[in-house]
């Protein structure tokens, strides 16, 4: 069985908790939190260090096993495998959202008149062509992708600075904290999908003393990397489009603003 | 690993034989096909519930390379919906009418007093509009604003949108994009503005030409209108809007002269280098005011009425004059527009915004009777000119 | 009926289907099967292909060694030549030296064996003494100058020998001869290769000799460490290869993986490097070069030096050097040369090249026929008016113009060099402006096509852009049929095939995936100065260095 180096491991994860929240996130936050919600990012996303770490404890206790195994292990045959149910089930419903809410706007905002099923016929070809290749394929998959998705981000809000609307951030915190606390609490089942996929690729983490220690590393490396990531595109969204527009707006309103920029319309 | 294989060689059959056989619809269309619109116009039908939409679309023909050779077709529809706009369009071309390449909504004064957001509620749905598309108010009529023969001969849509993306270096009206009108909108307390575009006979503001009915006719964007949500409410005069433009930091470079601002006798020309706006909400003996602080930096290039000879001290001085005489000048532009505010009790600059932003606390406590408020809310202006040269000469020519 | 054991004899003289008309349809369509399967899956372990037949002296080659008998074999051929002599010793011997005409020394021969066997030494004391017994040791100790001389006592070794250019001596009817090494055949020489020429570096490039190719990879590297290793391959060819790489700095696993793979060629020619090629390559259903080769030999020192492994393979200029990363296809060994600074630019260079070699079509065919709203509304004009009256959709124009392009490449390839040109001037007349003027494609196709052309020529290395041509192809079609999606979802099928590609256990895009920082930096998109390059490129994350293993080979 093949492991994952731990740069793979904390790219890993930062691509796919990326690829979950970078477009909805901006519209989620505001929603609650408003015109602050952008600082409700970073915490919310910290919720999930110490679930991340619990996993790795786990995986250090049974190494080399799958999250099904060691449920089966703790909790016996049968309370063990509904858990790994459950677990196969919310898995599948999450994978399946996001490639729906991938398929929607694609279709929404680029090609209106192609049937959705293509996109998702597309992607799922693309995700299990990845699986068939194995877990060291797709661990280099996200190694090469990360910096791709990142160097884009930046260069959406790098683009996007001639459009910022004068003030849009201000007043900061002018509701007092509580939008911010309920803002973060969206923010939390992202983390929790990481978590997800976390316990979902424990067989495949290596189980040396040292490389667990690299892999807490990993694991808040990449959450703050992401939060920060995160955070600088709802601060972009709120400082462009305002908070009113920002919450009303779909797909990816900052991509094609930038694009607009960027080709010089 | 046998059985993979042959699942691959599976998926991958599938896959060629949706590529070959799949393609026809799905929103494929040439290049060619396309009939890119570049200007809509939005005025009130005849029927009540109706709009009259012209749509100006480009007809690329072979041979005519720039955008600027290309022919255009202008047709107007009456309407009650813009999707019945489009089909109607469509049963009059062979082409597809391409909503991608439009650049300029003009709203014509009618349509703009009756409100128009439904009507450009498409623009900011579909997804082939772009959100830096720009608006535009018509006095007058949209349909007869796109309708004008330019005597440059450029189709007028272009013309309005690249008369409009060089306006930042004359500052003298706003540059309203759909999203920043969607953005104002959705602050809830400031109105939006939109700039104003009229066309302009032989005569008109001092401005002659050989008018001549095959020449055509000029276009003019000057002032704006402000709207109370999406209605037209009043527009703004040239110096009016010169000043709101001052007053929200939008001044990029500017010509401005002093003559008749007082009875001095010398008077000055230039150009504004750079300018900046700050914003402070303080509070004076227990009222709480808006405080502006406009800096600009200014560079002379014109000296009018200077008689005698001057030495260096006293150009120095003439020059200390001249700053003044500009800050008097983009004080009376300022308070202009802050009185026009205050008459129409619309805070079209937004200045509910700027207390919001600077003291959300106060902001609180007004917010509510925000529009009776506007005509007392105190507000200050301190304007500070610098002469950042006086150009490539000292004294006058008649030394 | 035939025995299903006869099917797998049969199916080496690849005619299984032609002899099976008789049979019932069941084994037809397996037959038909078995050819196609035959025909893309290669086989694992031994590669046995094209059988040798069977000839009557087989069997002698296995037998003692008899002077006669290699006469008798080798006699129908006319350019074989034998002398017989005596050699006058105690006794009187009877010896008959046998060598190719043309492959030989006649020179050497005359002056050095000839001469002073029949002529110089008769009455030399040492020759005195030989004897029918000891004329072997005696001869090959001290009368015979020259430097290769070796004992055999094998008939297929004299053979071998003798058609391989050597001259073999036979004495009576010993079952041992002695083989004189006196190679000496008409060769190219020396001279600067024409794939990879360069400005500043070093002109001379290999040649189809053997031994001159390794003279000059020895000139490089002087050093004992440097192996070069013999193989044979091909029973009818019988072509010399030679295994090359450093001790101690090539990988161990990579060096018995190449021998592992050699050994299981079983084939009956070997005429060029693609017969290696293709059989010991990693993944043989890739469009990319899994071993990357050269003409030059300090590219192949510089390799070796990396910790690679060369074949030089006898009869061709070219050497192939595995493990390949594709990183190392869009580098030359100019790179080397020039100063950092210059290297990173042209490095840049080539990869934007590559890069807009293998999407600019396909991005062109998306963008007018479905993302209309991207492209900025003046340029959308002059396409739409550059396209009126173009009868064919942009897809189609594309493909045609691609194919054309391919069809003029292909052509002037191959020709002599003074019509060469000729068919790049009518091309460029046919495509650039008479079919524009003739209304058949538009003048912003002409562009993206000429545009595509001259990028691929930015790749250095002609396998990898042979790759590209080919996988331009699917990607136009995907861009036609679902525009940005289709591409982005083959350039992601392309990016999944390259991670999961290895050459001889070594990812194939390594540095970059699994990430060596040092590496990546040191000299793969860039090149660090010399003064930086302090350690040897760590690409080598060799993991079961076998063919079909996991990440797919």
């Amino acid at each position: 069985m093949e492991r994952i180096s731990t740069h793979q491991f904390m790219t890993l994860g930062a691509a796919v908790l990326m690829g979950t929240t970078s477009l909805p996130v901006a519209s989620i936050v505001t929603g609650v939190g408003g015109r602050d919600g952008w600082m409700s990012v970073l915490p919310g996303l910290a919720v999930g260090i110490p679930y991340g770490l619990m996993v790795l404890s786990l995986v250090e206790q049974y190494p080399g096993k799958s999250l099904l195994q060691i449920s089966e292990t703790l909790f016996g045959k049968w309370i063990g495998k509904v858990i790994g149910i459950i677990y196969i089930i919310i898995s599948g419903y999450l994978g399946g959202l996001l490639l729906g809410q991938a398929g929607d706007i694609y279709q929404v905002s680029i090609m209106t008149l192609t049937p959705i099923s293509v996109f998702e016929l597309g992607g799922i070809l693309l995700v299990f062509y990845l699986v068939t290749s194995g877990i060291e394929v797709l661990a280099r998959f996200s190694e090469v992708l990360f910096p791709l998705i990142v160097i884009a981000l930046l260069l959406n809000v790098g683009l996007s600075i001639p459009r910022i609307e004068q003030g849009e951030l201000l007043p900061i915190l002018s509701q007092g904290l509580k939008p911010l606390f309920w803002a973060g609490i969206k923010v939390v089942p992202f983390a929790m999908t990481y978590i997800l996929f976390l316990a979902g690729i424990a067989a495949f983490l290596p189980t040396g003393k040292k490389e667990l220690g690299q892999f807490k590393t990993g694991i808040w490396r990449s959450l703050l990397l992401v939060g920060i990531l995160d955070t600088l595109v709802v601060l972009m969204q709120i400082l462009v489009f305002g908070p009113a527009e920002t919450i009303r707006l779909d797909t990816d309103p900052m991509g094609i603003c930038a694009l607009e920029e960027g080709i010089g319309f | 690993m046998k059985s993979n294989r042959q699942l691959k060689i599976g998926l991958g059959v599938i896959l060629i034989i949706c590529i070959l056989f799949l393609p026809g619809c799905w929103g494929k269309r040439e290049v060619e096909e396309l009939a890119p619109l570049l200007g809509v116009g939005i005025d009130l039908g005849q029927k009540p519930g109706t709009y009259l939409i012209t749509e100006q679309i480009a007809e690329p023909k072979q041979g005519g390379a720039t955008a600027s050779e290309v022919k255009q077709w202008t047709v107007s529809v009456e309407v009650s919906s813009a999707r019945e706009a489009y089909e109607m369009v469509s049963k009059i071309t062979n082409l597809i009418p391409f909503m991608g390449s439009l650049k300029v909504i003009v709203i014509g004064e009618d349509a703009a007093k009756a409100g128009f957001n439904d009507i450009i509620d498409f623009a900011q749905r579909f997804s082939e509009f772009r959100r830096s598309m720009y608006l535009l108010l018509a006095k007058g009529k949209a349909q007869s604003l796109l309708n004008t023969k330019l005597r440059s001969g450029e189709i007028p849509a272009i013309f309005l949108k690249s008369n409009l993306e060089k306006g930042e270096n004359s500052s003298t009206f706003p540059i309203v994009r759909l999203g920043h009108y969607l953005t104002i909108l959705g602050t809830e307390t400031t109105a939006p503005i939109i700039p104003l575009a009229k066309s302009i006979k032989s005569g008109d503001e001092g401005i002659e030409y050989k008018a001549d009915e095959k020449e055509g006719e000029e276009l003019q964007l000057e002032g704006a209108g402000v709207l109370k949500g999406d209605h037209l409410v009043d527009f703004l005069t040239d110096e009016e809007t010169k000043g709101y433009m001052w007053l929200e930091n939008d001044v990029l470079h500017r010509f401005i002269n002093t003559v008749g601002i007082d009875e001095s006798k010398v008077n000055f020309g230039g150009q504004v280098l750079k300018s900046t706006t700050i914003y402070k909400v303080k509070s004076n003996n227990g009222t709480m005011e808006l405080h502006y602080q406009i800096n600009a930096s200014i560079a002379v290039d014109e000296v009018m009425g200077l008689k005698e000879k001057l030495s260096d001290t006293e150009w120095l001085d003439l020059l200390k004059e001249a700053e003044k005489r500009f800050a008097k000048v983009i004080q009376k532009e300022c308070e202009l527009s802050i009185q026009k505010e205050k008459k129409l009790g619309l805070d079209f600059l937004g200045i509910g915004r700027h207390i919001e932003q600077y003291n959300s606390g106060y902001w609180k406590t007004v917010k509510d009777q925000w529009e009776q408020n506007i005509a007392d809310f105190p507000i200050s202006l301190d304007v500070k000119v610098t002469i950042h040269n006086s150009g490539m000469s000292s004294g006058s020519a008649h030394d | 009926m035939r025995g299903r054991e006869e099917y797998g004899k049969l199916a080496n003289n690849r005619l299984v289907v032609g002899q099976n008309k008789r049979d019932k349809e069941g084994e037809n369509v397996r037959s038909w099967f078995k050819m196609i399967k035959e025909l893309t899956i290669r086989p694992k372990g031994t590669r046995q292909i094209r059988k040798s037949p069977s000839y009557s002296f087989d069997d002698d080659l296995n037998k003692p060694l008899s002077g006669v008998t290699v006469k008798e074999i080798l006699s129908n051929s006319s350019d074989v030549v034998f002398r017989e002599f005596f050699l006058q010793g105690k006794e009187r011997i009877p010896c008959i030296l046998g060598a190719v005409d043309g492959l030989v020394d006649k020179n050497l021969l005359d002056q050095f064996i000839l001469k002073p066997l029949m002529m110089d030494l008769v009455g030399h004391p040492e020759l005195a003494q030989v004897t029918l017994a000891n004329v072997v040791d005696i001869t090959s100790q001290s009368l015979l100058p020259g430097l290769e001389i070796k004992k055999i006592s094998k008939m297929r070794e004299a053979v071998n020998a003798i058609l391989s250019g050597d001259s073999v001596i036979f004495f009576g009817n010993l079952t041992e001869a002695i083989v004189i090494g006196a190679r000496g055949w008409a060769n190219r020489g020396v001279t600067e290769p024409l794939t990879e020429s360069i400005v500043k570096g070093p002109r001379e490039g290999f040649s189809e000799t053997l031994r001159t190719n390794t003279s000059l990879l020895r000139r490089k590297i002087k050093h004992p460490s440097l192996r070069i290793v013999s193989l044979k391959l091909g029973e009818l060819t019988n072509t010399d290869l030679v295994v090359t790489y450093i001790e101690k700095i090539a990988s161990p696993d990579i060096v018995s993986e190449v021998f592992r793979r050699l050994g299981t060629i079983k084939m009956d020619s070997m005429l060029g490097n693609g017969y290696i090629e293709e059989m010991i390559e990693d993944n043989p259903y890739s469009p990319f070069p899994q071993i990357s080769f050269t003409e030059r030999p300090d590219v192949l020192a510089g390799k070796l030096l990396e910790g690679k492994v060369g074949i030089i393979v006898d009869g061709t200029p070219i050497v192939l050097v595995v493990p390949a990363v594709l990183s190392q296809f869009l580098n030359v060994n100019e790179d080397y040369y020039q100063r950092a600074m210059v290297a990173i630019l042209a490095r840049f260079v080539r990869y934007l090249g590559a890069f807009v070699a293998i999407v600019a079509p396909s991005i062109y065919i998306s963008v007018t026929t479905f993302h209309q709203e991207i492209i900025p509304t003046g340029l959308l004009l002059s396409i739409s008016a550059g396209r009126q009256g173009v009868p064919f959709p942009a897809l189609l124009e594309a493909l045609t113009m691609t194919v054309v392009l391919e069809i003029l490449q292909e052509a002037g390839l191959r020709l002599p060099k003074p019509i060469g040109s000729t068919i790049g001037i009518v091309g460029a007349l046919i495509i650039g402006d008479a079919a524009v003027k003739a209304g058949l494609v538009s003048p912003l196709m002409v562009i993206i096509i000429g545009l595509t052309a001259v990028a691929s020529y930015a790749i250095p290395t002609f396998d990898l852009s042979l790759a590209v041509r080919l996988i331009r192809f699917p990607l136009m079609i995907l861009a036609g049929v679902l525009g940005f999606f289709g591409v982005s979802v083959g350039l992601y099928v392309i990016l999944i095939h390259l991670l999961g590609l290895r050459s001889f256990g070594v990812p194939y895009l390594s540095p970059l995936a699994p990430l060596r920082i040092r590496a990546l930096l040191q000299d793969t998109l860039v090149r660090a100065p010399w003064w930086a390059l302090k350690r040897r490129p760590q690409l080598m994350d060799v993991e079961e260095p076998r063919s079909g293993g996991k990440g797919r080979g």
